[in-house]
């Protein structure tokens, strides 16, 4: 690659610009001269903007909102930024003239700006002279990513003011930059593509393994089985169960015609309740009568004497012999007394004395006989009263038991003519059926809950059973799948070893070549004592190790170890020293590169540099400033630098010698406080104020003329 | 007689003590009007003591007597041996009634009814 020329409008400070570069031939310097905040690092960032728009812009300042430079804003509310870069970039195809432009069209609302960019790129072949070819917005840009990749950026148009950036750990810029020289970045970005779609197959592959497949095969034909066993057993159970129904049907019906059997022990059930209820009724009746005829029995029977008697006493009353009313001892104290019972005196021979007299021989009489008629009169009431009573209920009794009796007897005849016809009645065939309906139904109710948990069981397993039918043709078909996977990420593998291989192998020959020329660039810029190296950084597999240079000193033991809290200067030869190795290595790629590792062509890179030389200070031609700039006609591409007048003055025996630097070039800076003059290269040049007094950007506008 | 006599508890048994049996049978004697004249009469068969906790016995004693004479003076204490002789023909005659129909082997149903019988009887004393 080689930067022909470069033209800015209101980019920035730059009002307008034009830059053509000396000769893209190697060891030609273009020295561009400006001041401190002249435009040097937005010079740069025109570089990096037009290669790689607000990505490849490191200085805030450069915000879309303040890349227009805003003077255009005063006459016209919209404005446009754009640069040009020319350059020419070399493949197998020929060398092609490109013409990048990158435009940002803003337009001033109130106090904000509103912008939107548009990158265009047109290439025409120039070493066969095709018709040119105009890219637009997404295929321009991704061209110009592939002619600088991001990584290479840093590296080739790089900032002084970042010496830090190339030495530091933060290496990834860095080793970035050797990767996309080698083409290990689009190695890598295979690699990480490949690993991806593999990581696919590989899930593919983990989620539908043979083996998990195998066990939801057999877990399957396990459920199936067992689902079958079901089946046949409740097959088993329902034809037993319609056998023992039948048998309890029939015994059933041989039970129905023994029927009146059934009837006979109900009878003789009955009839032997009854008598045994009856012999109860009739103890009780047989006691309660015998009571009654043990308490009655002799005054029923002595009725002739009880009517008689009564009869005989009523007429002996009523004569009143029966019994006496007076009794003869009463007589013989009356007579003894000589007085009549009636009070009169009882004179011998008188009507009353006749009449006791007369009681006394004829009517009166003892006490015996008084007390037999008191007997008397005692059987004859006890005997007569409540007879008909007694009989009646005697007769009642005697009916009761009779009845009760009767009713024994006759059950009794009843019950041994029901005992005969059971007797000859095949009760044990009976009791053998009956039992053998108990047992049928037993087992029938066995069954029946037999046949209920297969259907249970069978319920259960059904649904189970499809679902891993399911989940087994599913896995077939990811099975094949796998397969298919399997295959693939062989086949990746192989790729990404073969892949591997190459960045290995680069990286070793770029880290042995490295290490050689660092070594030998830093001592030369150092100009004392001092080495380096290159350390390598592993980054993980499938990734090419990263590059980082370390400044080496020298221990008490005269042992080279790491350099740590180095100077800004060595830092700054470190980075020019790497910088240079790696372009060197770029430019000359068939040297270090083997097998597949050569994927970019082999092309020389330019080189940018704003402000390299900042941080030496004065140390004269022996200082590491002069060594590094003395040797930029070392460099394997063109270098284009940009210098301030301080640095100018320290380099000044190198920079004016005309066959070193074959183009020269100073920042014009016009402010209202008018141009500043200087002793530039001999010539009397106007430096304008840096800071012009109203402090407005949009008062600033630069432009670039060839000293 | 040993249906209707016996030790007191006897399930068959009608009447506890003899005396009960032979007044009993006195009264069935009489009821039918037959005596019986007693062989080797001495007057004094009788056991007095027996009859002691029954208070119809000196009464039916007195009554019969008192029936079979229809004097009153068969009542005075001179008659009181053929008071006792006439009982005793009376159940002298009454016990072979009973001996005859059986009464020893009735039951207390059967006993019953021979009793409403001999009290129902259209020729009896009813």
């Amino acid at each position: 690659m080689k930067l022909i020329s470069l033209r800015l409008t209101n980019f920035r400070q730059f009002k307008s610009a034009y830059v053509e570069f000396a000769d893209g031939d190697s060891g030609k310097v273009t020295i561009i001269h400006g001041e401190n905040t002249q435009g040097k690092s937005a010079l740069l960032a025109a570089f990096r903007w037009v290669l790689h728009g607000y990505s490849g812009i490191i200085n805030s300042i450069t915000h879309p909102n303040v890349l227009v430079n805003r003077e255009e804003f005063e006459v016209n509310s919209d404005a446009s930024a754009s640069v040009e870069l020319m350059f020419t970039t070399s493949s197998s195809e020929g060398v092609f003239h490109v013409a990048a432009i990158r435009t940002l069209a803003a337009r001033l609302q109130g106090s904000h700006i509103h912008h939107d960019g548009i990158v265009k790129v047109s290439i025409t072949n120039r070493t066969t002279g095709e018709g040119t070819q105009t890219l637009k917005d997404a295929d321009a840009t991704a061209f110009l990513r592939s002619v600088i990749p991001f990584p290479l950026l840093d590296l080739l148009f790089y900032s002084g003011e970042g010496i830090d950036k190339l030495t530091s750990s933060v290496t990834a810029g860095i080793g970035g930059a050797v990767r996309a020289v080698l083409g290990f970045n689009v190695l890598e970005e295979a690699i990480q593509n490949l690993s991806q779609a593999k990581a696919k197959f590989e899930d593919t592959l983990h989620k539908s393994a043979d083996e998990q497949l195998k066990k939801k095969i057999d877990q399957n034909n396990k459920l199936i089985s067992e689902r079958d066993l079901n089946l046949e057993k409740k097959k088993d159970f329902e034809k037993r169960l319609l056998e023992l129904s039948t048998e309890a049907l029939n015994s059933s019906k041989e039970l129905e015609t023994y029927a009146e059997v059934k009837d006979l022990a109900s009878d003789q059930t009955r009839y032997l309740t009854s008598i045994e209820s009856d012999r109860s009724r009739l103890a009780a009746a047989s006691g309660e009568l015998k009571e009654f005829i043990k308490n009655n029995a002799f005054t029923i029977v002595s009725r002739r004497a009880s009517v008689e008697g009564s009869r005989l006493e009523l007429a002996l009353r009523q004569s009143g012999d029966f019994p006496s009313a007076v009794s003869k001892r009463f007589l013989d104290e009356l007579v003894q007394a000589n007085a009549c019972i009636c009070g009169r005196p009882l004179e011998p021979g008188s009507h009353e004395h006749a009449k006791v007299t007369s009681l006394r021989s004829s009517r009166a009489r003892g006490a015996e006989f008084h007390e037999a008629a008191e007997s008397i009169s005692f059987f004859l009431k006890e005997a007569s009263d409540k007879h008909a009573e007694r009989v009646a209920r005697l007769e009642y009794l005697k009916n009761e038991c009779l009845v009760i009796r009767a009713r024994i007897e006759s059950n009794l005849v009843e019950l041994a003519d029901v005992q005969d016809r059971i007797e000859n009645s095949p009760v044990d065939s009976i009791i053998e059926i009956q039992a053998k309906i108990a047992r049928v139904h037993d087992e029938i109710g066995g069954l029946k809950e037999s046949v209920l948990t297969a259907n249970r069981e069978m319920f259960r397993l059904e649904p189970v059973i499809q679902k891993l039918s399911k989940e087994i043709i599913a896995l077939s078909v990811k099975r094949d799948e796998t397969r298919i996977a399997q295959k693939r990420i062989d086949f990746i593998n192989d790729a990404i070893s073969e892949l591997q291989l190459v960045i290995d192998k680069g990286t070793d020959i770029m880290h042995q070549k490295l290490n050689e020329l660092v070594a030998e660039y830093f001592m030369k810029y150092n100009n004392v004592d001092g080495f380096a190296k290159i350390e390598r950084i592993n980054r993980g597999s499938g990734l090419a190790d990263d590059f980082r240079p370390v400044p080496l000193i020298r221990n008490s033991k005269g042992e080279w170890i790491e350099e740590t809290g180095a100077n800004r200067a060595k830092q700054q030869c470190l980075s020019l020293a790497y910088i240079r190795s790696v372009l060197s290595v770029a430019s000359r790629l068939d040297e270090v590169a083997t097998g597949g590792a050569r994927i970019l062509a082999s092309e020389s890179y330019p080189l940018v540099l704003d402000a390299p030389f900042g941080v030496f200070g004065g140390s004269g031609d022996a200082g590491p400033a002069a060594s590094v700039c003395s040797s930029f006609t070392e460099f394997e591409g063109q270098t284009i630098c940009f210098i301030n007048y301080a640095n100018y003055l320290l380099l000044k025996k190198t920079l004016d010698d005309d066959s070193y630097v074959t183009k020269r070039f100073y920042i014009q800076s016009f402010v209202a406080s008018g141009p500043v003059n200087h002793d530039l290269f001999g010539k009397n040049i106007d430096v304008f104020s840096l800071f012009p007094p109203g402090g407005a950007v949009a008062q600033l506008y630069s432009e670039i003329k060839p000293i | 007689m040993d249906t209707f006599f016996g030790p007191a508890g006897a399930d068959k048994k009608i009447f506890t003590h003899y005396w009960e049996v032979q007044l009993f049978a006195a009264s069935v004697a009489f009821q039918r009007g037959l005596k019986e004249d007693l062989p080797d009469k001495n007057g004094t068969d009788i056991d007095y003591d027996t009859f002691k906790s029954c208070g119809y016995w000196p009464g039916f004693l007195n009554c019969i007597a008192l029936v079979e004479s229809g004097n009153p003076d068969h009542l005075l204490p001179e008659y009181e041996e053929h008071r006792i002789s006439l009982f005793e023909r009376y159940a002298e005659s009454g016990l072979r009634i009973l001996d005859s129909e059986g009464f020893g082997e009735f039951s207390e149903s059967m006993f019953a009814r021979k009793l409403t019988t001999i009290v129902c009887v259209p020729g009896g004393v009813m």
